[in-house]
């Protein structure tokens, strides 16, 4: 069960609901399992429309392992989806910076992404 | 010595009586006299107007009547001329310079973002200054 820590959207992508935006959670895992296996095991890719996996690849963030996942899907309201999943497992906690928005504004957001993939800081 | 195919040009009817009036009517070579008629054509104030070549020194057309440009005036229109052209010249390479400078220093900025600091539940990151925070379980903005 995922912990919701936070989360910050662009008011100006406010259509249905916010179309980009990024929001972190966290979520107690096995320390010594591969990241891919828990992220698989926390999403549910069958709920989502029109899955399509893009790429991902493992990375260290902060000094710690890192897992990143790129795919894109089609919401409840039939927006086109970009996503970027972001895993960072500090001891037994996995926190998932997911980072969305609609495909044509994806690359646009980026950097503001980067801005806070780059600033994040786990404090506890 | 002048011939008669020389004199039998109408040119050199007029520069022989010109020469001859103001008393200096000498015997001169085909050669020298065709670049005597030739010089005196050149010299000839041709009319803006009506195009009628007038004597060098003419300050109205003979013709028309309009005012003719002098010498003076026509070289002091080729320097305007000249000078304007430099200053333009002038002109667009600075320009350009500028804009070479501001492209040059575009290129080396980096645009930076303005952000706030998210600081809860144990994490911290900058974001967007135009972004909010929200309640990210409904995706509604926190107010």
């Amino acid at each position: 069960m995922f912990d919701a820590l936070g989360g910050v959207g662009d008011p100006a992508s406010l259509t249905n609901n916010f179309e980009t935006y990024l929001v972190v959670n966290s979520n107690n895992v096995n320390p010594n399992e591969d990241l891919r296996t828990s992220y698989n095991d926390m999403e549910n890719y069958a709920n989502l429309s029109n899955y399509q996996f893009i790429s991902d690849n493992y990375t260290t963030i902060l000094g710690l392992n890192a897992y990143q996942v790129l795919y894109t899907w089609t919401d409840e309201y039939g927006t086109q989806k970009e996503t970027e999943d972001v895993l960072i497992r500090k001891n037994s906690t996995v926190y998932v910076i997911e980072y969305e928005s609609e495909i044509q504004d994806f690359e646009k957001n980026q950097p503001n992404f980067n801005l806070i993939l780059n600033s994040f800081n786990i404090t506890s | 010595m002048m011939d008669r195919d020389a004199l039998s040009s109408g040119e050199l009817k007029k520069e022989y009586f010109l020469l001859k009036c103001v008393g200096e009517f000498k015997m001169v070579s085909k050669d020298d006299a065709q670049k005597r008629v030739q010089k005196v054509k050149d010299d000839k104030v041709k009319c803006a107007n009506c195009g009628f070549k007038n004597k060098p020194d003419s300050i109205y057309c003979q013709s028309c009547g309009n005012e003719l440009e002098t010498a003076s005036q026509k070289k002091l229109r080729r320097k305007h001329i000249i000078l304007g052209v430099l200053i333009l010249a002038g002109v667009c390479f600075g320009f350009m310079i500028i804009l070479g400078i501001i492209a040059s220093e575009s290129e080396n900025s980096t645009n930076p973002i303005i952000y706030k600091t998210y600081d809860n539940n144990g994490i911290t990151f900058h974001y967007p200054f135009t972004w909010t925070t929200l309640n990210f379980n409904t995706r509604q903005a926190d107010v």
